[in-house]
């Protein structure tokens, strides 16, 4: 079948010379716009980037925000209910899924989303709408000399929607096995003085299975309720721009008429962008978010709520120079972080952390066909310690369609408030302990890959092969102290991650296009731990399509094999070998009009029930359907 | 070909006249911007100097500056002098200022919407990005109105956004035009949507004349060298102190062939 794809004749018009001037002058003039901040191709990218689109996001029928992450490549979701309490998805990108991944930096528009309490990502606390995103960027590999500490492995950027239709709106109700109801509602307009976007989405779902018996539903049900605001505005050359959400989750069992455990976040961000030239801008951030955890007493009397509470500043410059080809980035970023809680560090309730960074990105296409790129990012916090990132990479591309790179990049994890100053009773028997004298652990990575495109960039074939070193990675170990248990956090070991991307996507036409991605990961570290000597699947397999049928209907599937590996928690005792499995996600519509959608979707379809993590809950099948209204 | 029109364009002697008034501003490396320079000159009956987009421009004053392209445009907005704006369809930088002309890549609304009608389409997909654009639809739609022409504003928020917006258009649709926006003018977008116009055997005009192929209409399309004689009319009327409207359309296409439906193939991809 590949062959035969290879073997078709390019089309026509854009291969003539005169097409591609055409093409070209407006791609230039696209670099050149002024409304628009310069994006640069991923073809130009000197690390792995995916995007899940707006239309995947649709097409997936995903409820859940790392749904949309499961079938990538490179990526590894593990769902269930984590001893993390809240967290009901583990997202881990190149290997060593725990409950605690703290090398994957996520971000929303371009701020970040992690606790700054213990660096995890809580995915069903993230205050975004699946109806909002635009798309998702995922970046493999280091990125810490642009984006700072913990983006180690990775980075996630989810972009929502920017208004751009004069009068717009959708509302979309689906209900389905597990007891789920979801109704969400969207209405934007936009004009040349600005443009607002207003969205809600509610949703109740049913708890998982438990392992003990799978007919019983589990004690973690979830009431999700999610506001978001988008409003921008003209300014001068630029534009201003203000983004806000609000949400509240209620998971857990029903206590005293109370749910088990209550999440509350809320956030604002503004935002100032100017053009200062060709292919050059300024931009500025700020935003604050505060969160509240309230965890009801199942036994005793103790409050186990916390919170905390965080303001972002950045600014940054990007300048093109030298005719166009070489482009400066730099900037400054300050953060300060506060978390308090009775539970969770002792006597001294309230503590925070103060970063400040420094970050200067230089690219230089010294050839026609080669560009070099280096960066650097400076990096010091009060909790974390001081740190140096920096990364060198050069692109190669000698036609249009090719491109080559290797990079060399050194990265940073940092510890947090948590791996610092923790003093709290995980349970009757286990006592977790911070360490005030950890340090962040270096990040060293090489990384090779090439990316073709073929038949006018209907196909893309990527090939990703790297090594990365992790020292003095951060740990729970076992110590001496007042309980029967007693961990405390310590960063001696050393974890190698080596492997392999390869990945296939065929766009046949509009609405049809099929995918196929394979990764091979391989951990090893210097202590032996199973917590990254098994738990990560040495191989796994994605495939699928999305295809526009005759009479206004859709199909799309999307499949994944995984190998076995071991689910093993940081943050508890427990572990449970996981055999090999497929999963199967499908979702069929049809739409009689363009302002109605009727559907029909399914997860984990192969089988009715299966253990990803270990904690007693399992997952099971699901089938749900809805309809969407545009109006 | 081109190195001897750059050659005469960069070293003919200015003129004592017009172009003694004039500085030019664009990429003379590019052919789409050195066609639009050719109808320039062609238009003026003169030679001017280019100075490139990423040079300083010469020290003033100048009576009038014509941009070729966006980074040109951006250069030149900084000098304090009549602008005239042309080949820059993403260009909004000196919106705000009253010296500046744009030269559209687009017949005026009203020439589009009747080009339309005589060619027999009744309800046309225009496909656009940016809000920058809306006015244009907008008018062409009230233009079209009286002649039976409806028109589908087809907004898209990302190039990822294309296939939701063709999968959604109204099923009456027997038109599709692709604005001259640098958002969506892409190898990518452009071959959905021709794929698009095929799988439903309707039209296909193309934003730029050099996309235009056998099976792609172009009737509505303004070639880069008739935008560049648009700026030069601008220009001598700016500098003979006769007024100018802030947005001119090309006076070309001047004539639409009927659109003939049996002659566009439904082929399979």
């Amino acid at each position: 079948m590949l062959l035969c794809l290879l073997a078709r004749p390019a089309g026509a018009a854009e291969s003539s010379d005169a097409a591609r001037e055409a093409f070209r002058f407006f791609a230039e003039e696209g670099r050149s716009s002024t409304a628009l901040r310069r994006v640069a191709p991923t073809q130009g990218s000197p690390v792995p980037v995916d995007v899940v689109t707006a239309e995947e996001i649709q097409a997936s029928g995903a409820v859940n925000l790392w749904d949309l992450l499961r079938f990538r490549v490179g990526l590894d979701v593990i769902e269930g209910r984590s001893n993390q309490g809240a967290n009901r998805a583990v997202v881990s990108v190149r290997g060593t899924p725990r409950d605690t991944t703290a090398e994957l930096l996520v971000l929303l528009d371009g701020r970040s989303v992690y606790d700054p309490r213990s660096g995890v990502t809580l995915w069903e606390a993230i205050p975004v709408q699946l109806q909002d995103i635009e798309r998702i960027e995922i970046v493999r590999g280091p990125n810490a000399a642009l984006y700072g500490s913990n983006a180690g492995l990775g980075v996630i950027n989810i972009i929502t929607r920017r208004p751009a239709a004069p009068l717009q709106g959708q509302a979309t109700f689906r209900g389905g096995s597990q007891r789920l109801a979801e109704g969400s509602v969207a209405g934007e307009t936009a004009g040349e003085r600005g443009g607002l976007r207003l969205s809600a989405t509610s949703r109740t779902q049913g708890g998982h299975p438990t392992s003990a018996n799978p007919w019983v539903e589990g004690h973690d049900f979830l009431r999700d309720h999610t506001g978001n605001l988008r409003g921008w505005t003209p300014l001068g050359d630029g534009s201003l721009e203000l983004l806000a959400g609000v949400s509240r989750q209620d998971f857990g069992k029903t206590f005293n008429a109370k749910p088990q455990g209550r999440l509350d976040n809320h956030f604002q961000l503004a935002r100032f962008e100017h053009p200062t030239g060709p292919d050059s801008s300024l931009e500025l951030r700020f935003s604050r978010s505060d969160s509240t955890a309230d965890e009801f007493p199942v036994a005793g009397n103790r409050d186990t709520s916390s919170r905390f509470w965080q303001y972002d500043t950045e600014g940054l410059h990007t300048v093109a120079w030298g005719g166009g080809r070489l482009h400066t980035t730099y900037g400054a970023a300050w953060r300060y972080a506060a978390s308090r809680s009775s539970y969770l560090y002792g006597r001294t309730p309230l503590q925070t952390n103060r970063t400040v960074r420094g970050f200067l990105h230089q690219s230089i296409q010294v050839l026609p066909t080669v560009s070099v790129m280096g960066g650097m990012n400076h990096e010091t916090a009060n909790a974390g310690g001081y740190h140096k990132d920096f990364q060198v990479a050069t692109l190669w591309s000698p036609t249009e369609e090719h491109s080559f790179r290797a990079s060399y990049s050194r990265a940073n994890i940092k510890p947090q408030i948590l791996h610092r100053f923790a003093n709290f009773d995980a349970s009757a028997v286990v006592h977790i302990a911070g360490n005030t004298n950890l340090s962040p652990s270096p990040l060293t990575s090489y990384e090779a890959g090439w990316r073709g495109l073929f038949h006018g960039s209907a196909l893309t074939l990527e090939l990703t092969g790297f090594y990365t070193e992790i020292r003095d990675h951060l740990n729970l170990d076992q110590t001496s102290g007042p309980s029967a248990v007693n961990m405390q956090y310590d960063n001696t070991n050393t974890v190698i991650h080596r492997g392999l991307e390869a990945s296939l996507r065929w766009r046949a036409g509009p609405g049809r296009s099929l995918y196929s991605n394979y990764t091979q990961v391989t951990v090893t570290d210097q202590d032996n731990h199973d917590l990254y000597l098994k738990t990560t699947p040495r191989h796994k397999v994605n495939l699928g399509f999305d295809w526009a049928l005759p009479l206004q209907l859709r199909a799309s599937m999307n499949a994944g094999w995984k190998d076995a590996y071991l689910a093993d928690s940081v943050s508890g005792p427990a572990q449970n070998r996981v055999p090999a499995f497929w999963r199967l996600d499908a979702r069929l519509s049809w739409s009689p009009s363009s302002r109605l959608e009727l559907f029909v979707a399914g997860q984990n379809l192969e089988q009715r029930v299966r253990r990803e993590y270990v904690d007693g809950l399992l997952v099971p099948r699901r089938i749900q359907g809805g309809a969407t209204v545009r109006f | 070909m081109r190195l001897a029109l750059i050659a005469v364009l960069l070293l003919a002697p200015a003129a004592a006249s017009v172009s003694s008034a004039l500085v030019v501003v664009g990429d003379p490396n590019s052919s789409s911007y050195l066609e639009a320079l050719d109808g320039f000159r062609d238009e003026l009956g003169e030679s001017v100097e280019i100075v490139s987009a990423g040079r300083p421009l010469p020290p003033g004053p100048h009576g009038v500056i014509v941009a070729f392209g966006g980074r040109a445009a951006l250069r030149a907005s900084k000098a304090e002098a009549p602008l005239v704006v042309a080949l820059a369809p993403a260009y909004r930088g000196a919106d705000s200022s009253s010296m500046t002309v744009h030269v559209a890549m687009t017949p005026a609304p009203e020439r589009f919407a009747g080009f339309l009608s005589v060619a027999g389409v009744r309800r046309l997909l225009a496909v656009r990005a940016s809000t920058a654009r809306a006015a244009f639809v907008r008018r062409a739609a009230e233009a079209g109105h009286p002649f039976g022409l409806e028109i589908e504003d087809g907004v898209l928020s990302g190039v990822e956004d294309l296939p939701r917006l063709l999968r959604g258009a109204d099923p009456r649709v027997d038109a599709i035009w692709l604005a001259p926006d640098p958002t969506v003018v892409t190898p990518e977008v452009f071959a959905a949507v021709r794929e698009f116009s095929r799988a439903r055997a309707i039209p296909f005009f193309a934003p730029a004349a050099g996309l235009v192929s056998g099976e792609v209409r172009g009737e509505l399309t303004v070639s880069f060298r008739d935008c560049g004689r648009e700026a030069a009319r601008a220009a001598r009327e700016m500098l003979a102190g006769r007024p100018v409207a802030a947005l001119i359309y090309p006076a070309r296409p001047q004539r639409v062939a009927p659109i003939v439906k049996s002659t566009i193939p439904a082929v399979s991809p």
